[in-house]
């Protein structure tokens, strides 16, 4: 099949609460594709779907043509699809090594030979500049640090798509500039890039397609540009003058 | 024949609600702390004693003695919140977990030694039940009728309690949500001490009944608390209909097992009926859990 | 650095081993007893640190392992089995049960896991009290009499080393790893493509071995064995203590939790001989209060501990410091 990852009238309810309603997209190999949203809009629980976390309600997740709706989040991960978390869960007690250890170690089919386990944990660590870290236990990471090795540990399974849930979120502005730069990065070693993020301008700037989720439906896909001047997509994030949310769609 | 089957049944319907009520305050103690007390078994074994000691004394009748023993049992509870629980409440899940079960396991063994101990001089042993049959000396069955309805009631009352209440209400809120009752302003930490005291009394007092029936030793802490957890996962978290209901099929399934096969195999009835759920209906548990 | 002083330590465990292993010539059997039993329980700390300490479930069932490896040696040894197929077997059959366990009870977390497995003590106790025919009741069973003293003595050493070493080697393994993983977020763990549930499985499999082989020696020796002895709250907790005092998920943990234990018996028995139990409830509430860690884990022997190189840090810096050179 043409498209790497798609997904087919995705519903999921929880209870009588429809979390996401019907939702199609498609993802090519090599792009990176932002998804964007109000809080709430079922953003991360799109994630879930396609990670296997959650299965759906209703409808089909398709990975290189292979249905993987129902797979369990283990297998889905072995299978090429990696993700973060929105708040960032690392193995806290573990070194940051022994973190990136267990995405080497089980999430790929081929783990590496023994002896060179370490040698590519390291290697992964010090292309996210966490070398110097690999033998401090996760918990006393900084928060950007800690980002960082959300991040390595979901490259360490060797993935095909990577999903990125927020990792830009509580980063400053140099710190968002390197991650964008890691993530480009991660691109060009051919890794297919699926980003959740409320930093608009970021979104504008690396991505190659954006959708838009709103209230579980998705209301607007395509080029950065289009889509921010789609005026839908305007109303959801700016609202009614009655609700007061602001958020700002320039830089 | 059938009405022996039937005496069988009732008499499991009844040992049922007091438990499905015991097992309702093991509910309501979990899902505000989030602790579960390995030792509510035995607060329900202190409350027997407690309640035959004060009719030996006074002879006041049993189902007095069921409503004097909660205030004093909140009282007892909350002490033992303030003492043992409340310096591990503010912990992280997994350390949580493992001081919790260290701290009410250990207050548990501590308990059931101490009363063995204690309970132990009158030479005879520590087996009794309660006569109350002396009291309503006709038919045995009209104290049972008695003691059902005196749950009913009293189930009947704490439902209203939890509805109506501001403490019934915030015990709600906050099994249900507790970061968002913390942002509406109920004091966490004052719910949680009173929750844990009136969970504690609830088990004291379904003791006093238990003891008008069956006979009370200071080790069946344990297994009543492993019984009440099975109610629990049969019921769900904090509904007091389905931990008596719960509380109601094992009772049944009990006394027919102690019925059918002997009373030695009953302890071994609340475990099969576990993991006989846990074999058939995982997910029920598990999305109750958090 | 700390390869010295790991080799100080190891040599140290050479001594100590060659010093019990010369101990039955001079030594009473009152002495050879003490020594026996204390690496019986040493050997059930371990075993349950695999499952307590590494994948963070406290199953406080643990004995029942021990308690069915020695009722089915017990009775094996009865039939005219020989000892080593009887200890075989057992464990077999330890390991057998376990692995069905499993699937109910690893659907339960946290305090619930708890629970359930120590309820399930009382529940092997109900089955042995009531199956005479098999395991002959409240009176429990003899074996065939004899004076296994010294064969069990080393037996039981071998015993509790062999767990040291597995505990050891687990620590070091990938699949130690993935226990470690769970232990700290069983979600995430899955997500990253850890076998959570064959892994869970599997380490109580593993730890029912040791347990039910110390079971198998235990009733050896002792000739007797009965549903107090096997499942009673003694065999269940002491081991679960000294794990938890020493540390869980380490593998010095249970040994200098056995150590204190050990002393703290001794002191104690001279004292009072009544209280027993209920010093054990005050220790755990106390442990629970302020140490739930572990000795171990206490911040200020944190730095000893580490450069002993006996964190529960696996050992790839080590192998890391290697690479870099």
């Amino acid at each position: 099949m043409a498209y790497l990852l798609e997904c087919e009238g995705v519903t999921k309810n929880f209870g009588g609460l429809v979390a996401l309603k019907d939702i199609n997209i498609q993802v090519m190999k090599g792009e990176i594709i932002g998804i964007i949203g109000p809080n709430g809009a079922g953003k991360t629980t799109l994630f879930n779907i396609i990670a296997g976390a959650l299965p759906p309600s209703y409808g089909k997740v398709f990975f290189k043509g292979q249905e993987i709706s129902e797979k369990p989040a283990s297998e889905i991960c072995r299978l090429g699809i990696a993700r973060t978390y929105q708040i960032v869960r690392p193995f806290n007690s573990l070194t940051t090594l022994e973190n990136i250890l267990i995405g080497l170690s089980f999430g790929r089919i081929n783990p590496p030979a023994y002896k060179k386990r370490v040698m590519e944990a390291m290697n992964i660590l010090t292309f996210m500049g966490l070398g110097t870290k690999a033998n401090n236990a996760a918990e006393t990471l900084t928060l950007v640090e800690k980002k960082y090795l959300e991040m390595a540990r979901a490259m360490a399974t060797s993935p095909e798509i990577l999903l990125l849930d927020e990792v830009l979120s509580g980063l400053g502005p140099a710190e968002t500039v390197r991650a964008m730069d890691t993530i480009r990065e991660i691109q060009a070693f051919g890794v297919t890039v699926i980003m959740i993020e409320h930093v608009l301008s970021v979104i504008m700037e690396l991505c190659h397609r954006v959708i838009v989720l709103n209230y579980g439906v998705k209301i607007a896909q395509g080029k950065p540009n289009e889509v921010a001047n789609n005026p839908r997509v305007v109303e959801a994030y700016i609202g009614n003058v009655e609700m007061g949310e602001q958020e700002t769609l320039n830089a | 024949m059938a009405s022996q089957f039937l005496q069988v049944v009732v008499g499991g319907i009844l040992l049922g609600g007091i438990y499905g009520f015991a097992a309702f305050g093991l509910s309501i103690t979990f899902g505000v702390l989030n602790i579960l007390n390995l030792a509510h078994g035995d607060f329900l074994m202190l409350g027997s004693l407690v309640g035959y000691s004060i009719f030996l004394s006074f002879g006041i009748n049993p189902f007095i003695i069921a409503i004097i023993i909660i205030p004093l049992f909140v009282v007892i509870g909350v002490g033992f919140y303030l003492l043992l629980l409340k310096p591990i409440s503010g912990k992280p899940p997994n350390q949580l977990l493992v001081a919790s079960v260290l701290i009410t396991l250990g207050a548990s063994i501590v308990i059931e030694d101490l009363t063995s101990f204690f309970w132990a001089h009158p030479i005879t042993g520590i087996d009794y039940s309660l006569p109350s049959l002396e009291l309503y000396g006709l038919v045995i069955s009209e104290t049972r009728l008695f003691i059902l309805l005196v749950l009913l009631i009293l189930a009947v009352s704490i439902q209203l309690y939890l509805q109506k209440t501001y403490m019934g209400k915030s015990i709600r809120a906050i099994t249900q949500c507790r970061g968002g009752a913390k942002l509406i302003g109920i004091p966490i930490s004052r719910i949680s001490a009173l929750t844990f005291g009136l969970g504690v009394a609830i088990a004291a007092s379904a003791g006093v009944f238990y003891i008008t029936l069956f006979t009370v030793t200071p080790v069946i802490g344990i297994p009543l608390t492993v019984k009440y957890m099975c109610i629990v996962v049969l019921g769900g978290l904090g509904s007091l209909t389905g931990s008596v209901i719960g509380g109601i099929v094992l009772g049944i399934a009990e006394s027919l097992t102690a019925y059918w096969f002997g009373a030695a195999w009953s302890p071994a009835v609340s475990f099969i009926v576990l993991i006989s759920i846990l074999i058939i209906k995982p997910e029920g548990l598990l999305g109750r859990q958090r | 650095m700390s390869w010295i002083q790991r080799k100080n330590l190891f040599l140290i465990a050479i001594l100590c081993l060659c010093v019990l292993a010369a101990l039955p010539l001079p030594a009473s059997s009152y002495v050879l007893m003490w020594v026996f039993l204390m690496a019986v329980y040493l050997t059930l700390a371990l075993s349950y640190d695999i499952v307590g300490g590494f994948l963070g479930y406290m199953n406080l069932g643990h004995s029942t392992s021990f308690g069915l490896g020695a009722y089915s040696t017990a009775i094996l040894l009865n039939h005219d089995f020989g000892l080593a197929l009887a200890l075989f077997l057992a464990i077999v059959f330890t390991a057998a049960f376990a692995a069905i366990v499993s699937y109910p009870f690893f659907r339960l977390r946290g305090a619930y896991f708890a629970l359930a497995t120590f309820g399930l003590i009382s529940l092997m106790e109900v089955f042995a009290t009531n199956l005479q025919h098999v395991t002959g009741g409240s009176g429990g069973i003899s074996t065939p009499p004899g004076d296994h003293m010294v064969p069990a003595y080393y037996l039981s050493l071998v015993a509790a080393s062999g767990t040291v070493i597995l505990s050891h080697l687990l620590g070091r393994s990938r699949f130690g790893l993935a226990l470690l993983s769970i232990r700290e977020d069983e979600e995430v763990a899955r997500s990253f493509g850890v076998p959570t549930f064959s892994c869970k499985s599997l380490s109580l499999v593993i730890s029912s071995v040791p347990a039910g082989l110390a079971g198998g020696i235990y009733v050896w020796n002792v000739t007797y064995i009965s549903p107090p002895a096997a499942f009673g709250l003694e065999i269940a907790l002491s081991p679960v203590v000294m794990a938890m005092l020493g540390g869980t998920g380490i593998t010095l943990g249970p040994l200098v939790g056995a150590v204190f234990i050990t002393l703290i018996q001794e002191l104690l028995w001279i004292k009072v001989a009544y209280f027993h139990v209920t010093i054990y409830g005050v220790l755990l509430v106390l442990l629970g209060l302020f140490m739930p860690g572990g000795i171990l884990r206490t911040r200020w022997l944190w730095p000893v501990v580490q450069r002993l190189g006996f964190g529960e840090k696996i050992d790839y810096f080590k192998k890391q410091e290697i690479l870099q050179r």
